[in-house]
């Protein structure tokens, strides 16, 4: 990716002479390098603080499962912190916490990322951790059996007592039929129910080669002094063979699919989907321009409309995530109480085709280009943001310093293209609605029903 | 706009860190919170000046030494709606307009009300400030707090309310606070009841601005990528106006720690699990065994291998999380143990997190957990203050609580400096023992049967207005 060039370093430089001591923020910093074993590694000195972050990005999401084992990506990443060849079960964060560092982990559809946050003083121990678990993580029955308990309870907590999450995998369910998107990524409660050990063992084998990763360090460090624990701890990981492709796409959806979902509640809530490209697509960029204009900030045009001007709605919020693959774009109404549903999703719809039918003024396009840039600094002010930034980048779009003309991007986005994704992708048949029903409280005491489950991934 | 984009976006990734040197790699690291400047403007306002140029942002964080304590009886809320209020337009501009202007500069606004205080952060890109700076000042000094748009503002908290209690995880804390505090301002919920929302009226939202929206018991932190001397200029020419007040800082008393044992069990028939708050009244800030409580807190409820997490998550398989947590004010807040589980375990979750409270009392600190807390601090401690609005809000933070800066930069010292009789001795003042408050959100008729172990009980339904 194209990187600003020496000769406008020089003209620039003087903007940033101060009193206090400025730091340092030059993407020319930014070492990229692959391990003999595969592994790449991303590496950006940032002496702010005397702390590093170090992210690590696996290729695999709940987009490599099946049905059966649904769910078994998140799972899995809990079980990375569970014992290895040199650390027993509970070790690893008994060692990390012990040597000042903390950490936590994610699962999303595509990726899985495991976060280290550490002092100076903990990079070699932080190695040595990573190492193991990365090249010998043992996986120990016991241990199995009370996180499948620890997985459940994160599942009733952040799914079935959460009704925006119920409706929300209720949506990708019915939005997919093939592709492997239509299930959550925490997994639903059956399949966390039944997974074996052997299951366990073989996703290990299959997609926690280094050769399917990306390293990413960032903070108080110099390239010299990591390189060589990059190569002592790093790279005598084995090569393993490369993951089979996910090939399925989804079929072209060809009608509006509808779906309710009956549950005790104070509100009634729906979301709304439309299909849209993965992001390595060239459409991306001005659906992000679109998302800003529609749902980003009280002037935003769903929000002026639903909640401010026809006081219909307590909030609407939606959007999309980077994607390897075809995504969704969803908007999520909470109505008010007395509101029905449906006049929400007129109003919703109304808004869109408008934006289909009527390119934005340069004023409003401009505005949401704005709170992109602000929102693009916004994520550099930490070196974990800068650590995200990077490993994200890298995964979606094939380079760590992709990040690096985000803003330009999103500038080269003009009205007709937004128009244009508008009227391309949100028509009726490509859409999906999900709607939370409330049922008055019949004083059941049955737990919720067991097939519901989530689509975004939680912490740790 | 493009070129200006264009040209930002090189400074940003062109700083000039290069013509500095960079403290020696393994030297002890730089103060936190380095020397600020700090004035007091004409009107009383107290102004803190911090320049941070690694981003081109700058930070402006506005707090008043006022919160929901001063909201009257039956207007529980007010503080908190008065705040929103502020973004609902202003002489110059409706809500609309004022949406719009800050929306096109992609700033951050967040408005918010605590049980102490108010405060107003904010956030512009550095290219930004003057236009971002008026519409701040416009909106704190002259906000036009319209009728209508307080009928909506209070409809949909209302509605907000009803969200909220569809997801218990959140709401046990709001139940907490209100049984614990009885009848103490800090028993009040911040934003109010389905019962004093609709109380609240414009000349209610008027007075509480008039009377704690003032400059004199003010504080602005700036922090970010700006000249000192010229951002006190910009500061004094758009809040040089601001009148003072007769405001004052609310006199607070602390509450007692309750006696005896008391349970509230909070009635949500379709919830899957039971979550649940154990505890008692806490400790103030600045309190002198707050380092020691820091320690003591990271080994019992602080940090993923803490007791709480290693029996009731990792050992067990009970829960995703348990924790506990000392709330600190001016005077004391809430200590509390917190976890969940299925409905069905809800009996065994408990009585493992009153077993580890008295393992506490009983064992106390192994000398390496004392280290390994001490090393978990320190590493944990400076991401704490390394973006402009972290130190804009730790700067607030300090004058507000009367601390000076080696508050934050002694804090490594002062933890290291903690040994095992004073872990010992924080446990057995300030950890409940006899004591305790408990709140349970869930299945009342799967839970009832066994509550009433834990203390006198109470019960109500999630549906009933109010905490």
């Amino acid at each position: 990716m194209r990187v600003v060039g020496p000769a406008i370093a020089v003209a620039v430089l003087t903007l940033g002479l101060a009193a206090h001591p400025a730091r340092a923020l030059d993407p020319n910093e930014i070492t990229t390098e692959t391990l003999g074993n595969g592994m790449k590694i991303v590496m950006w000195p940032d002496h702010s603080i005397p702390n590093l972050a170090l992210y690590t990005f696996f290729r695999v999401g709940s987009r490599n499962e099946r049905p059966g084992i649904t769910g078994l990506s998140h799972f899995f990443e809990h079980m990375m912190f569970l014992g290895s060849r040199n650390y027993g079960p509970g070790e690893l964060d008994r060692t990390m916490e012990a040597a000042g560092g903390a950490n936590n982990a994610y699962t999303e559809q595509d990726i899985t990322v495991y976060q280290d946050w550490f002092p100076r003083s903990a990079l070699e121990t932080i190695f040595k951790l990573e190492s193991d678990r990365i090249g010998w993580l043992a996986i120990d029955s016991t241990s199995v059996q009370s996180e499948r308990g620890v997985v459940a309870s994160e599942r009733r907590r952040s799914v079935e007592d959460n009704n925006s999450r119920l409706i929300d995998e209720e949506n990708w369910a019915a939005a997919y039929k093939a592709h492997p998107y239509q299930w959550p990524v925490i997994g639903w409660m059956v399949d966390i129910e039944h997974w074996k050990i052997a299951d366990l063992r073989k996703y290990f084998e299959t997609y926690y080669a280094p050769n399917n990763a990306t390293m990413v360090l960032v903070g108080d460090f110099t390239p010299e002094e990591v390189r060589p624990l990059f190569k002592q701890y790093i790279e005598i990981v084995p090569r393993g063979p490369a993951p089979l492709p996910v090939t399925t796409t989804e079929p072209e959806q060809q009608g509006e699919r509808r779906v309710e979902f009956h549950k005790t509640a104070e509100l009634a809530q729906f979301v709304s989907s439309w299909h849209i490209p993965a992001t390595a697509h060239a459409d991306y960029w001005p659906l992000r321009v679109a998302e800003a204009l529609l749902l980003q900030g009280e002037s935003s045009r769903l929000w002026r409309r639903l909640v401010e001007r026809e006081q219909a709605a307590l909030s609407v919020d939606g959007g999309f995530q980077h994607a390897l693959d075809p995504t969704l774009f969803q908007v999520f109404v909470q109505a008010k109480s007395g509101v029905p549903t449906s006049n929400c999703e007129a109003l919703v719809y109304d808004e869109l085709d408008r934006l289909g039918k009527e390119a934005p003024s340069e004023h409003e396009l401009q505005k949401a280009k704005n709170q992109l840039a602000a929102d693009f600094y916004r994520r550099m002010q930490t070196i974990a943001g800068k650590a995200e930034l990077l490993g994200r980048s890298d995964v979606y779009f094939g380079d760590p310093k992709a990040f690096a003309t985000t803003v330009q991007q999103y500038e080269k986005v003009t009205a007709a293209d937004v128009q244009r994704v508008a009227k391309t992708y949100f028509t009726d048949r490509n859409r999906t609605v999900t709607t939370l029903v409330p049922e008055k409280d019949n004083r059941k005491t049955d737990s919720a029903p067991s097939t519901a489950g989530a689509t975004t991934g939680g912490s740790r | 706009m493009n070129r200006r984009s264009t040209l930002l976006t090189v400074a940003l990734l062109l700083c000039s860190a290069a013509l500095f040197a960079h403290p020696a790699l393994g030297e002890p690291a730089a103060e936190l919170v380095p020397q600020y400047a700090r004035t007091t403007l004409a009107n009383g306002l107290t102004l803190l000046l911090l320049e941070q140029h690694e981003v081109p942002v700058v930070n402006l964080d506005l707090t008043f030494p006022a919160g929901s304590i001063a909201d009257p009886a039956g207007k529980e809320g007010l503080a908190d709606v008065t705040m929103s209020m502020l973004r609902k337009g202003t002489d110059r501009y409706t809500a609309e307009q004022l949406a719009e202007e800050l929306d096109f500069l992609g700033a951050n606004l967040n408005l918010d009300a605590s049980h102490e205080r108010c405060t107003v952060r904010s956030q512009f890109l550095a290219k930004d400030l003057d236009a971002g700076l008026a519409l701040l000042a416009d909106l704190v000094l002259h906000p036009k707090l319209d009728d209508a748009e307080l009928k909506k503002l209070i409809d949909l908290n209302v509605n907000g309310l009803k969200e909220l209690k569809d997801t218990p995880r959140v709401v046990v804390g709001q139940y907490y606070d209100a049984f614990l505090f009885g009848s103490h301002p800090f028993a009040r919920p911040v934003g109010g009841t389905e019962k004093s929302l609709p109380a609240i009226t414009r000349a209610d939202v008027q007075a509480y601005a008039q009377e704690h929206l003032r400059p004199n018991t003010a504080i602005l932190s700036v922090v970010g990528d700006f000249k000192a001397d010229a951002m006190r200029s910009k500061i004094e020419a758009a809040f040089g106006a601001w009148a003072r007040g007769d405001a004052k800082a609310v006199a607070e008393t602390a509450a007692k720690p309750v006696k005896g044992k008391r349970v509230l069990l909070v009635d949500k028939p379709d919830a899957t699990q039971s979550y649940f708050r154990i505890g008692n009244v806490g400790v103030a800030r600045g309190t002198p065994d707050e380092a020691a409580l820091d320690v003591v807190n990271t080994v019992f409820g602080g940090r993923f291998t803490s007791w709480l997490m290693t029996e009731l998550r990792t050992k067990s398989g009970l829960s995703y999380n348990a924790h506990a947590a000392f709330v600190m004010r001016h005077v004391p807040g809430a200590f509390y143990i917190s976890s969940f589980t299925r409905v069905d375990d809800t009996q065994k979750a408990v009585d493992m997190a009153l077993s580890i409270l008295g393992r506490l009392h009983s064992q106390g600190l192994s000398d390496a957990e004392l280290v390994s807390a001490k090393n978990y601090i320190r590493g944990q401690f400076p991401p704490a203050y390394e973006a402009p609005g972290q130190l804009a809000g730790a700067m607030s933070d300090l004058e507000f609580f009367g601390l000076d800066r080696a508050y934050v930069n002694e804090h490594t010292r002062r933890t290291d400096a903690i040994t095992a009789a004073d872990a010992k001795r924080a446990i057995a003042a300030h950890y409940p023992t006899k004591d305790l408050t408990t709140v349970l959100v869930g299945q009342a008729a799967k839970i009832r049967k066994f509550a009433g172990k834990y203390g006198t009980l109470t019960e109500k339904s999630i549906s009933a207005p109010g905490f």
